[in-house]
């Protein structure tokens, strides 16, 4: 009787969290609706979505490096780089699929030397990214000297990556929900994501049931890459032109998607990065149909990361205490 | 205690390393440019180092805990943006500079409660509390930075005024800035070296675990290590007003790959791999004498930020590597004396 009590509580903790945290979400969207009449319109929604497509996109890259227990300081970095090797062969009149390849091309070759630096030889991975992506910004910078370029940019179709629309859903959206559903099925759904969790809990662990850890190591990092250099190219088409230091904007929101998301739903997901990610984003764009100016934005995702994160910390703290008085008799929760 | 013999093959450790690439970088640069080789030059180069090494030093023992801090450069940048809103609205230059170093400690405070308290991994909490710094900073200055008339000439002397020797008949004007941070490291040193407190933050950057169960007070000094770190960041913001005669709201970009290339390039220096004071007051000098020769011989700067990767990476390297080699060397000792061998 006692064990099914606690174990219908400890249940609930961790539902009661998610219900929490939707609960917020709708709380949020019902003020900004309250407050101007512009934030529930589909217009606004798609725009609202177009934005979440690129951090989303950048958080769902960090989350399988974050999955295999490291952390990248490089990714804002090379996505410079990737966007300006994209725009360089694009003003070198290039058609923009072909420069949009050899730049994700770029940007994953810095991903799959930080895993190669982080994964084989070992090194510290804060420094090792950070020391790869100061050397893919310097590198960013050779195509032109730093300055913006805007050739041929009206000209050559590559707006459409990010103005083109199928059947009314901008192209953006259409990415953004391809590759959750891909990253969700590989994650979560097959025997990779499975490996890739392993190899972030316990990595002797992970090697002595067969699993190649530096591989998902490397992949890990290579698709990090891979999503901040295509969502960097994503803005680098709607700004119409490649700016050096677009990408720097990117680091702060994709770890504040995740740790929110982890907060909710107690480890990184990529449900836990998506919702997280939305919340932060649907934030500054009610803020931003306010009239607020462009530098509240990081007091936003500043404080939505803390006040998450101190919400789920207080949860835990609740749920850890419940349990301790009732159970005296020792051996009671390992029985089934 | 052991006597440690001293032999000139001991220089070309590893550990050593960064420093013979420094001189190196020097006499390079020397012979390549005139102007480098000037000593107003040489000075000028190592009092512009000490703003930055004055902003990373919190930093250093941070990650020497095996911690991490991002919220060096928005601090700076929310220090100097009080000082000059302070100054702005006809406060005495004494008083906005206390106010900015109080602000400093606030947010210092911030992010030690966030990690002590509420249990948050410290980069997820600095990044937090740096974008809420960061955007304190602008809303100071509604987006745009304070410009100030005049900066007080006591401010003005400490920055930039020098102290003039007599130095084989010719005058030679030392940085005071130099010499204050000059005293500030040498403190840091010994704080570092000869204390306990110096022990505990190795320790705990070793083994956390092992450093909790020998009863190291963690969470005083985590607390103490970010305050202190954002006082410092807080401190080299004000300075920069003193260099720009204004307060900017945005130190992004450079300074902090800057500040944790100085950080980390000197974590390669004397201890080994770790981060230490002495290390970081070189590996500051290094970023800046790279930059301020770049810039004499027209190098466009983002050439040095590929330089300074390079270096980071090779330094990292090489310290992992001779680990090994140690770790090895050990292995086939033990082999020897017939102890039991752990698996890999």
């Amino acid at each position: 009787m006692e064990r099914k009590t606690s174990k219908r509580i400890s249940l609930s903790g961790d539902t009661i969290s998610i219900i929490v945290f939707f609960l917020i979400l709708a709380m949020v969207m019902l003020v900004f609706t309250l407050l101007t009449d512009k934030f529930l319109t589909l217009e606004n929604f798609s725009k609202l979505f177009k934005y979440l497509s690129n951090t989303a996109l950048v958080a769902l890259g960090l989350t399988f490096v974050v999955v295999v227990g490291h952390s990248d300081m490089s990714f804002h970095f090379v996505s410079c780089f990737a966007a300006m090797t994209m725009s360089f062969f694009i003003g070198k009149g290039l058609p923009p699929i072909p420069s949009i390849l050899i730049g994700l091309l770029g940007g994953v070759m810095y991903g799959v030397l930080n895993g190669i630096a982080v994964g084989k030889y070992k090194l510290p991975d804060m420094i090792a990214t950070i020391a790869i992506g100061s050397v893919a910004w310097g590198t960013a910078y050779l195509y032109s000297r730093g300055n913006y370029i805007y050739k041929n940019f009206l000209t050559s179709g590559i707006i459409n990556l990010a103005d083109g629309k199928l059947y009314g859903i901008p192209y953006p959206v259409i990415y953004l929900f391809v590759f959750y559903i891909l990253a969700f099925i590989v994650l979560h759904r097959s025997k990779y994501g499975r490996r890739f969790y392993a190899t972030g809990s316990n990595k002797i662990a992970a090697t002595f049931s067969g699993i190649n850890i530096q591989r998902y190591i490397i992949v890990a990092f290579a698709l990090c890459t891979f999503f901040a250099s295509f969502a960097n190219m994503l803005m680098t088409a709607a700004q119409g032109n490649g700016n050096v230091k677009g990408g720097l904007v990117l680091l702060m929101p994709a770890y504040a998607s995740i740790f929110v998301g982890i907060s909710v739903f107690k480890k990184a997901t990529v449900i836990g990065t998506f919702f997280g990610a939305f919340l932060i984003v649907m934030m500054q764009n009610g803020f931003t149909l306010l009239n607020a100016p462009f530098y509240i934005m990081d007091l936003i995702v500043g404080a939505t990361l803390i006040l998450a994160i101190i919400l789920s910390r207080i949860e835990i703290k609740r749920k850890v205490k419940q349990p301790s008085p009732a159970s005296g008799v020792p051996g009671l929760e390992t029985g089934d | 205690m052991k006597k440690n013999k001293f032999r000139i093959s001991k220089l070309f450790q590893p550990q050593y390393l960064l420093i013979w690439i420094l001189l190196l970088m020097v006499l390079v640069f020397s012979y390549l440019s005139e102007p480098f080789r000037s000593p107003e030059n040489l000075l000028e180069i190592v009092r512009s180092a000490c703003i930055n090494a004055v902003l990373v030093l919190g930093l250093t023992w941070i990650v020497a805990m095996g911690e991490i801090d991002v919220t060096f450069p928005d601090i700076a940048a929310l220090g100097s943006m009080v000082t000059a809103l302070c100054v702005f609205n006809g406060l005495s230059w004494g008083l906005s500079i206390l106010i900015a170093l109080a602000v400093g400690v606030i947010f210092g405070l911030f992010s030690g409660v966030l990690i002590n308290v509420f249990k948050f991994r410290s980069l997820i909490a600095t990044i937090g509390v740096a974008t809420i710094a960061k955007s304190t900073a602008y809303i100071l200055g509604q987006g745009t930075p304070i410009y100030l008339p005049k900066v007080s000439p006591s401010v003005y002397l400490i920055v930039y005024g020098k102290l003039d020797f007599n130095f084989f008949g010719k005058n030679i004007g030392i940085p005071i800035l130099f010499l204050v941070v000059l005293a500030l490291y040498l403190v840091a040193a010994f704080l570092q070296n000869q204390t306990k407190l110096g022990q505990y933050l190795y320790a705990l950057g070793e083994n956390r675990q092992a450093a909790l169960e020998a009863g190291i007070p963690e969470k005083p000094i985590i607390f103490s290590f970010f305050v202190l770190s954002a006082m410092l960041a807080a401190a080299g913001g004000v300075m920069n007003v003193a260099t720009y005669s204004s307060g900017q709201p945005n130190f992004q970009g450079t300074y902090f790959v800057d500040g944790l290339t100085a950080v980390f390039l000197g974590a390669l220096v004397i201890k080994a791999g770790k981060p230490n004071v002495i290390g970081t007051l070189i590996g500051a000098i290094l970023i800046m004498v790279l930059g301020n020769a770049m810039t004499l011989l027209g190098v466009p700067f983002y050439i040095g930020l590929i330089i300074k990767g390079i270096l980071m990476l090779v330094g990292v390297t090489v310290i992992a590597l001779s680990k090994v080699q140690v770790m090895q060397r050990r292995r086939a000792e033990r082999k020897l004396e017939g102890v039991p061998v752990p698996a890999d």
